[in-house]
């Protein structure tokens, strides 16, 4: 068989096998809890394979393991600690084989296909993607001081100012700064409301970390089938593709750095309330029959 | 004659009456006096800060110091919501003793200084009041108290 023959034989079948997945992934989506990615995907993804049966429910396995938390501000330990480096595995399900019974040698699609969901599901079980933000109502005598000083304690933990409105402030601070610099701006007033949620992120990343990974694979294979394209035609069919994985590749990256974002610091918005005048606080104090001790205010210098 | 009698009649009505009797402060520097018929006397700076002198009534029999500060304060404060900053005692040039005040309103940048001082002097009660920032220089704060205590 021609080269040029056999590469668009190739690219049809990974279009046909984006199709076939789409299905099978949308199915999954609805029948599972673990998928929540509104938009589907043309790759083949790990969780497809689980959806089918052929592994366990990553889900489920993450839900009975552990509970640590993954270090998402270290880069080199997401590397080796979470799902999406598919290297080294040897207990890989190859969903690939069945479709790719009839005849076809190319490694490209095996190799995309050979995704360990267990890998996957056995690391996030490991440890813990969490995010966290807190929100809190505070009475204090003084708003703008008070502000103040929790920017300042916003700043000098690493953190910054996300966002001030009236008298409200965003702040983001270092995740492993949270309950200290959370305590330190409880402490400028009294807390009248406090929400606190730890939101576990792992199947999010997890799933942001395994699509990224197939995507750069799938763009490391079709910039090597560039290479070997024989015709102009079957080099524009690969160069779409790949520009098609390219985007794809961003939109991953963007999503998944505002994840670690999220994650490497945490929100903390307080919204300050002015204390109640002591006349209210004082309920049951009644006026002294002394017109002229009302008449002591500094309007009435001003007048 | 007429005349003469009802000018000493009238003198010496006032002499008697807490609210005649003509008392007198020295203004701080840098104040002008102004006209206000509230106060016996009343100034004003260029950066708006105000001074003034009223004279009250006592009551009969008579409240002294420590009744008219307790009265003050619950009004400043449990009343009007005042914040206390300082509560000191203090002393007229002509040896008066006497309360000084100093309550806080508002927050932030433009909270403002509210200064009574107070004195009992017979049927008399003074107060020199003075509203300024609540963040005023040191020599700004002495030179206010230094207005008060000539109070005579």
């Amino acid at each position: 068989m021609k080269p040029s023959v056999r590469l668009t034989a190739l690219l049809g079948l990974v279009f046909f096998c984006g199709c076939a997945s789409t299905k099978d992934y949308r199915e999954a989506q609805r029948d599972s809890s673990l998928h929540t990615d509104p938009q589907g995907s043309r790759l083949l993804l790990p969780r497809d394979f689980a959806k089918l049966g052929v592994v366990p429910d990553s889900a489920e396995r993450i839900r009975r393991e552990s509970n640590q938390m993954v270090d998402i501000t270290n880069p080199a330990s997401l590397a080796s600690d979470v799902p999406g480096t598919f290297a080294g595995r040897d207990n890989t399900t190859d969903l690939a084989a069945p479709v790719l019974s009839e005849g076809l040698t190319s490694p490209v699609i095996p190799a995309l296909l050979a995704v360990s969901v267990q890998d996957a599901a056995e690391a996030a079980a490991r440890k813990r993607v969490v995010v966290y933000t807190a929100a809190l109502r505070s009475v204090v005598g003084d708003i703008d001081a008070s502000m103040a000083r929790a920017k300042e304690l916003a700043l000098s933990c690493g953190g910054y100012v996300q966002e001030i409105r009236g008298d409200s402030i965003a702040l983001r601070v270092p995740a492993e700064t949270f309950e200290p610099t959370l305590a330190a701006i409880e402490a400028l007033g009294q807390t009248a409301a406090r929400e606190i949620h730890a939101q576990d992120v792992t199947e999010e990343y997890v799933d942001l970390e395994a699509r990224l990974k197939a995507a750069q694979q799938m763009r490391d294979r079709l910039a090597a089938l560039l290479e070997k394209a024989a015709d102009v035609k079957a080099m524009l069919e690969v160069e779409r593709e790949l520009g098609r994985v390219n985007e794809e590749i961003e939109k991953l990256t963007g999503k998944l750095n505002v994840l670690r974002n999220k994650v490497a610091y945490s929100a903390i918005s307080i919204s300050f309330v002015r204390v109640a005048p002591r006349v209210s606080a004082a309920a049951g104090a009644r006026q002294l029959p002394f017109y002229w001790l009302r008449q002591l205010h500094p309007d009435r210098l001003w007048d | 004659m007429h005349h003469r009698m009802h000018a000493v009649t009238t003198a010496l009505i006032c002499a008697l009456a807490p609210g005649c009797v003509s008392q007198q402060f020295t203004l701080p520097k840098g104040f002008v006096r102004v006209q206000d018929y509230v106060y016996e006397v009343k100034g004003v700076s260029a950066k708006g800060h105000a001074i003034g002198l009223r004279i009250h009534e006592n009551t009969d029999p008579p409240g002294d110091l420590d009744f008219w500060t307790q009265a003050v304060e619950h009004q400043k404060v449990d009343i009007d919501g005042m914040k206390l900053a300082a509560r000191e005692a203090i002393r007229s040039d002509a040896g008066l003793d006497g309360t000084l005040f100093q309550f806080e309103l508002g927050e932030g940048p433009g909270k403002t200084g509210y200064w009574v001082a107070l004195w009992v002097s017979g049927r008399r009660i003074l107060t020199v009041e003075a509203a300024l920032p609540a963040e005023i220089a040191a020599e700004e704060a002495e030179a206010i108290r230094k207005s008060m205590r000539s109070v005579r």
